[in-house]
This record gives C-alpha cells, sequence and structure tokens, in this order.
C-alpha cells in the first residue's frame, strides 16, 4: 500500500504516565537470507525487527515501537526528546497530548519517505508499561 | 557467488545469542513486550540507536542480525566461538 499519509505520533499521557499512542510511518520490509522478514523503520533511527510472515511482521512492529516508547522512558529521557533527537518536530504539546511531525520542506526526503509500506498503529500502553 | 555462499551462514538460537548479550558490559537494560526483547546500549547517543530487537520466531537469528547485535554489544568473540562450537563453522577456516 503506498499512500503519502504524513508521518505523526501522537502522544497521549496521564498523570505524566505514557497512556497510548497513535503512530502513523513508512516501514521498510526486506527478505533476509534465513527467509525472515527484516522490517527497518527509518524514522525511528533504523531501529530494526524481523519476523516469520505478514501476520508477524505487524505484530512486530507493534513490539518494537512499544519497547522503544518504554525504554525511552526507562533509559532514556523520554519518549517526546527521544523523537526530537532522531529528527522528529513538536508541532503541538498539552500536558495530556503531544503531536509529532517529520519536518516536511525537504522534497526529495519526502518522497524517499513514500518508498515501502506505511503503517498506522494505535497503542494502549498503560497495562504494559505498569509491567514493564 | 555470494548467493550461493550465503545458504551456508550459520544461525544462531535466540537463547545463545540472548546470554552473550546479557553478559555484555555494554547492556544498560532490557525491555520485554510480549515476544520481543529489545537491549539497550549504555552510552549517550539517542535511544533509537543503543535499541536492538530480538524476537521469539522460530528461535533463530539470522547471520546479518546477530553479528550487527555483536558488533554493537563487542561480543564478536563469544559469537565466533559458538559457531564454532555448534555450528562447526569458521570464518575463513576449514575443518579437518
Amino acid at each position: 500500500m503506498k499512500t503519502s499519509a504524513e508521518p505523526i505520533i501522537e502522544v497521549i499521557r496521564h498523570n505524566e504516565k505514557l497512556s497510548s499512542l497513535k503512530v502513523i510511518m513508512p516501514i521498510w520490509n526486506e527478505l533476509g537470507e534465513d527467509n525472515k522478514i527484516y522490517t527497518k523503520m527509518p524514522l525511528l533511527g533504523g531501529l530494526k525487527t524481523y519476523s516469520i510472515n505478514e501476520n508477524d511482521t505487524d505484530i512486530a512492529v507493534k513490539e518494537a515501537i512499544e519497547c522503544f516508547c518504554i525504554a525511552s522512558e526507562r533509559y532514556g529521557n523520554g519518549l517526546e526528546n527521544e523523537l526530537e533527537n532522531i529528527g522528529w518536530v513538536i508541532t503541538s504539546s498539552s500536558d495530556i497530548r503531544t503531536v509529532l511531525n517529520i519536518d516536511s520542506s525537504n522534497s526529495m526526503f519526502n518522497l524517499l519517505l513514500q518508498t515501502g509500506e506505511t503503517t498506522a498503529l494505535d497503542l494502549e500502553l498503560e497495562k504494559d508499561l505498569e509491567f514493564a | 557467488m555470494i548467493n550461493s555462499l550465503d545458504d551456508h551462514y550459520p544461525l544462531i538460537t535466540k537463547e545463545a545469542l540472548h546470554h552473550l548479550i546479557l553478559a555484555s558490559s555494554k547492556l544498560q537494560g532490557t525491555v520485554t513486550i510480549g515476544t520481543t526483547i529489545a537491549y539497550i546500549l549504555t552510552g549517550k547517543r539517542a535511544l533509537s540507536k543503543r535499541t536492538h530487537l530480538l524476537r521469539e520466531t522460530d528461535g533463530l537469528v539470522g547471520f546479518n542480525h546477530a553479528t550487527g547485535i555483536c558488533i554493537c554489544f563487542g561480543c564478536m568473540t563469544g559469537l565466533l566461538k559458538w559457531y564454532e562450537d555448534n555450528r562447526n563453522w569458521k570464518d575463513g577456516g576449514y575443518f579437518k
């Protein structure tokens, strides 16, 4: 599926704790030599995961993003700061809701981002964070 | 030519790689979500650059992926030793 949907991440916090996340961003899949599907998330600093089939890819991407969110909170400078570090720009921000986009002034960059599939995810993080 | 050689690259089990990484001094921590486990490198770089993922799939990890992770965590020696002991495989080497 090719789409021109703009990459966007919406972070929702309750009492400063991560609660949920809406993500639209491109993912790049590649078939590895061991017949696994290797997925790269270029807008998450090239984070790479792998899966055994297409259904599994959806799970892999979802889990990878969740891992990134939780690790950002635990071992990094918080999710929003970590995203800003790798090129995301905060376009609107409040205590509860932060929206981040990618600077779309570079047309070549935009063109590259349309390569491959785009994933749209809605993640609930609250329960995972408690156990994590 | 290279493609025909690629089939011979060995795969490491996820468990073995897991233990190699856990023994690394560059590991800051791990996060487990479902079938995915994230290993976080120490350092001050952006977190996404420090995050490496392994998954419970068929229990095996591809050669390239395993090598990439082991280079980052400084456990290439352990990885090559494992291939030698368990897969009878040595980079550029022959066994009698």
